[in-house]
């Protein structure tokens, strides 16, 4: 029968509590906890940026807006533009860089461009790459990771449902700008301009007759866009005929349904049978809603990055 | 095998919404005819090459545009672009006249597809592409401030991973989102949009061989085939036909190739063998003759060829990469893939004995990498993003994009109403036509026994459809070849100068040959325009039409002819803007730096807009229609 061994243990746990080394772990271990509180590591810092960045970015406005940024606009771009460095970093933190396979791609495309590729294989080219931070100095590569951290952080903060409520509340909001245009049908009998002084005689005739649009299109000259135009609004009539010709039109319009004119456009003149004239009128929210929900989905997710870059901030150190 | 692990799960994802797709295109409206229905068809308008934030090359010049934002932006709406200041535009676009179809096609390579990997006993664990899925967690874990330990190895991604799988594919879920919300099928017919993607595919000397994938309605593929997936053309037809014509759903789909200008050569090659020539006349109904980076249609060097048109936003290298390095820069070439040399290499292989793998059709189109769709405009072009002067307080601005390029082009087409099936049959039939951004009407029927007094009859289209065939038919022809053009100005740009027949055919010496004819209008009709001031001079033709033919007809000799009709010269963009800045290049010195370009010798301040028919062909003893 074996005896227990617990003295034997007893003994063994003493002498290890009152052993020199043991001690110095112990003081070390408590050294290292005290100065990750008294002093924690700093968070990764971002910015400033370069001057030669900040030059780019004025130049970058210069030509797109032309004209220089105030102080308040360069002040904000280069703050949105340490964002877009901080979400850069991050990614890179992640090892996203080695993760994504889009990035694969355009680092062996990359490689291979500069004649790098000695045949050893994908991975090994990818390795080199790698090595020689080909990834760092890439526009497309910083682009493509931080659009993958915008994804991520979407994920972490999704944007907010749209919701009926909401839908409506903003077509309430709205509904003096949600409008519908008046629709045209119509058929024309087209003049070129040598013609055009014969265009009052005419049209009178067609009244007095009544002709019908259809046999009247003999009297005139071939038009390309054709001679019956359906449900029309006035600006998809000015695709055809040009803005002259619906002024002229709407003027005009007032009259009863039937044959009008002269109308005169960029091309003659035109007589112009008006078979119906659908009134403008304000949008139904039915109407509208897949607009109000785009506009809003499209608000909803830039205030969740917003956010999430904001959160994320909180991370690090920013300096301007 | 990776690949079509990672499609099945795609296919899982995108399940859902293709029975919503389904049920859209069966919905109560979809049968009956548009309002304008036309059997004679009607022109319709649109931009089938747009790239939105998807596209890497257009969010690193901070483009922000969704492709939902970007049909809106095609039907007329406002839109709100680069630069931003807390995340609001500080510029606003907006179409004067929206389009009637539009097509996102984002650089499918490009696309943020992180793949999906999520049975350890699939094939593709341990690829490549796996890795970068099963980091997710990793990620989650970061972000979530969650366990790692936690044993759950796809905490971030939930139990199923179905979250991960949603932020994974949101981008190709969304451009065929917004292309199901934008078409308009409600019985309206007012806009038609396409899913649609770019294969982004380069020949081993890095240059273009970009194509646009087309697809007729929303029965797609799980997943774009891009070039990594089929890393040639033959083989992205060869996956087109397995995965979307072969399968029996209903699914089809047209490539269509663009920037030839910029393919060294590269872009149109003679397949070897019968099954191939096929393959190319199958899938490559047209080519996109106009755009951003320049026009494909023809190739000029002074002393070299006589027409002088084709001059006209000729870029000055002929690849990409040529731009960024000069050193290794190349001027274009004849047989660098611009139109006429590939209708003509196409004619050669015909009289060679095969079928001619190159009846191509043109339109055009604007490659906005800023998701602008249709924004044409010489006058007050936004850009393209990247280019311009150096900055300075003191300076003035620069261009708002590198001199060589331009605003883009249009497509037209023929058709009977603005719904999917009718635009993409037309455009398959090449009743289609390229311009460089004014609406010019234009009509072409060929035939040999077209009246003569075509023109002075209204009914002059229902007379050319019986007696002849429309731009994009091989026509029958032996007893001589007559071609009726009608053009009609765009209302809101300039009159017309004139109507012209391009006809090219191979020589007895096996040579190449082509010749320009003036049919219409007035060459010397005396318009200009004012560079200072970019008001044009002179008068011009509201439209023109004739009946012509063919004075050197040669019944043994297979050619091809296609119009164009010409706008009075006008400021080209960067006139207008160089104009506005008031540059006067007579007095150099008061020229600052950042307007130089407006000053160099290869700026061409004026142009002369366009439209440009596809052609007709006649081959010997071609039955009509064929």
């Amino acid at each position: 029968m074996v005896l227990p061994r617990q003295p034997c243990r007893g003994v063994n746990t003493l002498k290890l509590l009152s052993a020199p080394w043991f001690h110095f772990l112990l003081m070390g271990g408590c050294l290292f906890l005290l100065q990750g509180f008294l002093w924690p590591e700093p968070p990764p810092r971002v910015g400033p940026l370069a001057e030669a960045r900040i030059e780019t970015l004025k130049r970058q406005w210069l030509t797109t807006t032309g004209r220089m940024p105030s102080p308040s606009e360069l002040s904000s771009m280069v703050a949105a533009e340490l964002d877009r460095e901080m979400l850069f970093q991050e990614a890179l933190r992640l090892d996203l860089h080695r993760l994504d396979p889009i990035v694969e791609q355009r680092l062996l495309r990359n490689m291979r461009f500069l004649n790098l590729d000695d045949g050893q294989g994908e991975q090994a080219l990818l390795d080199a790459a790698w090595r020689m931070d080909l990834h760092l100095g890439d526009e497309v590569v910083r682009r493509r990771l931080i659009q993958l951290m915008e994804q991520l952080l979407l994920v972490r903060h999704p944007p907010t449902e749209v919701t009926d409520a909401a839908l409506r509340q903003r077509y309430a909001a709205l509904a003096d700008e949600l409008l519908l245009p008046p629709r045209y049908t119509l058929q024309h009998v087209y003049l070129s301009g040598d013609r055009s002084e014969q265009a009052a005689a005419l049209l009178a005739r067609f009244r007095e007759e009544g002709t019908d649009p259809v046999a009247a299109l003999q009297r005139g000259a071939p038009f390309l866009s054709g001679y019956r135009f359906v449900a029309r609004t006035p600006e998809q009539l000015g695709r055809d005929f040009g803005t002259a010709f619906v002024t002229n039109l709407e003027q005009l319009s007032a009259q009863a349904v039937g044959w009008v004119g002269p109308v005169y456009s960029t091309y003659g003149v035109h007589l112009v049978y008006l078979e119906q004239r659908q009134p403008g009128r304000r949008l139904t929210f039915a109407e509208s809603r897949d607009r109000l929900e785009r506009e809003l989905v499209y608000e909803y997710r830039r205030e969740a990055l917003a956010a999430a870059v904001s959160e994320l901030r909180e991370n690090y150190q920013v300096q301007l | 095998m990776v690949f079509q692990g990672m499609r099945r799960l795609m296919g899982a994802v995108l399940a859902g919404f293709m029975l919503h797709a389904a049920a859209l295109a069966a919905a109560p409206g979809g049968t009956d005819p548009c309002p304008g229905y036309n059997p004679l068809n009607n022109v319709y308008w649109g931009d089938l090459h747009v790239h939105t934030r998807y596209s890497l090359d257009a969010s690193t010049q901070d483009t922000r545009t969704t492709p939902a934002e970007a049909y809106a932006f095609a039907r007329g709406e406002p839109l709100g672009v680069q630069p931003w200041r807390d995340g609001k535009p500080l510029r606003t676009l907006k179409l004067d006249r929206p389009l009637d179809f539009a097509a996102v096609t984002d650089h499918a390579e490009l696309l943020g597809e992180v793949e999906l990997c999520t049975n350890p006993d699939s094939e593709g664990w341990g690829s490549l592409w796996c890795r970068g899925f099963r980091a997710f967690p990793r990620a989650a874990f970061f972000l979530f401030n969650s366990t790692a330990a936690s044993g759950r190895r796809l905490g971030l991604c939930g139990e199923e991973g179905e979250r991960c799988l949603a932020a994974a594919s949101a981008p190709w879920r969304d451009i065929v989102t917004a292309a199901e919300n934008a078409n308009d099928d409600s019985g309206a017919c007012e806009f038609t949009s396409f899913i649609a993607y770019e294969w982004t595919g380069a020949s081993d000397t890095l240059a273009n061989i970009h194509r646009n994938v087309i697809f007729r309605n929303s029965i797609i593929p799980d997943l774009p085939i891009s070039f990594v997936d089929s890393s040639s053309a033959p083989a992205l037809y060869q996956s087109l036909e397995d995965e979307c014509l072969e399968t029996g759903s209903g699914c089809d789909v047209m490539v269509i190739p663009h920037n030839s200008n910029l393919s060294d050569g590269y872009m149109f090659r003679l397949p070897d063998t019968l099954a191939g020539i096929e393959q190319q006349r199958r899938f490559e109904p047209l080519m996109e003759l106009i755009q951003h980076k320049g026009s494909s249609e023809c190739f000029y060097a002074p002393g070299i060829s006589e027409d002088e048109l084709c001059a006209f936003e000729q870029l000055p290298y002929n690849t990409f990469s040529g731009k960024f390095m000069r050193w290794n820069r190349e001027p274009p070439a004849a047989d660098d893939g611009f139109a006429r040399g590939v209708l003509t290499e196409g004619l050669a292989a015909w009289a060679d004995g095969s079928a001619n793998p190159f009846e191509l059709g043109f339109i055009g189109s604007t490659d906005t990498h800023l998701g602008t769709p249709g924004a044409v405009d010489e006058k007050g072009f936004a850009g393209h993003g990247g280019a311009g002067a150096p900055a300075g307080d003191e300076i003035s601005p620069g261009l708002v994009d590198d001199l060589e390029f331009n605003p883009g082009g249009l497509a037209a087409v023929w058709a009977p109403q603005n719904r999917r099936d009718d635009l993409f049959d037309a455009l398959r039939r090449r009743e289609a036509y390229a311009t460089s951004g004014p609406r010019i009407s234009l009509r072409m029927f060929a035939g040999e026994n077209l009246d003569p007094g075509l023109c002075e009859s209204p009914d002059l289209v229902a007379k050319g459809y019986a007696q002849g065939a429309p731009m994009g038919s091989v026509v029958s022809a032996a007893n001589g070849m007559r071609i009726a053009v009608m053009a009609q100005r765009d209302p809101a740009s300039l009159p017309l100068q004139r109507v012209q027949v391009i006809k090219g055919w191979v020589g007895a010496d096996g040579t190449a040959r082509e010749k320009v004819y003036e049919v219409a209008g007035d060459p010397d009709n005396g318009a200009t325009v004012d560079l200072a001031s970019c008001q044009p001079r002179g008068a011009g033709a509201g439209s023109l039409c004739t009946v012509w033919s063919d004075p050197d007809f040669a019944p043994d000799t297979p050619a091809f002819y296609y119009t164009r009709a010409v706008e009075n010269p006008s400021c080209r963009w960067s006139q207008h803007f160089c104009a506005a800045q008031g540059v006067n290049c007579a007095n150099p010195d008061s020229v600052q730096d950042s307007l130089a370009a407006c000053c160099a010798p290869e700026h061409r301040p004026t142009i002369q807009e366009r439209a440009v028919s596809s052609p007709v062909w006649y081959y010997p003893d071609s039955p009509a229609g064929e």
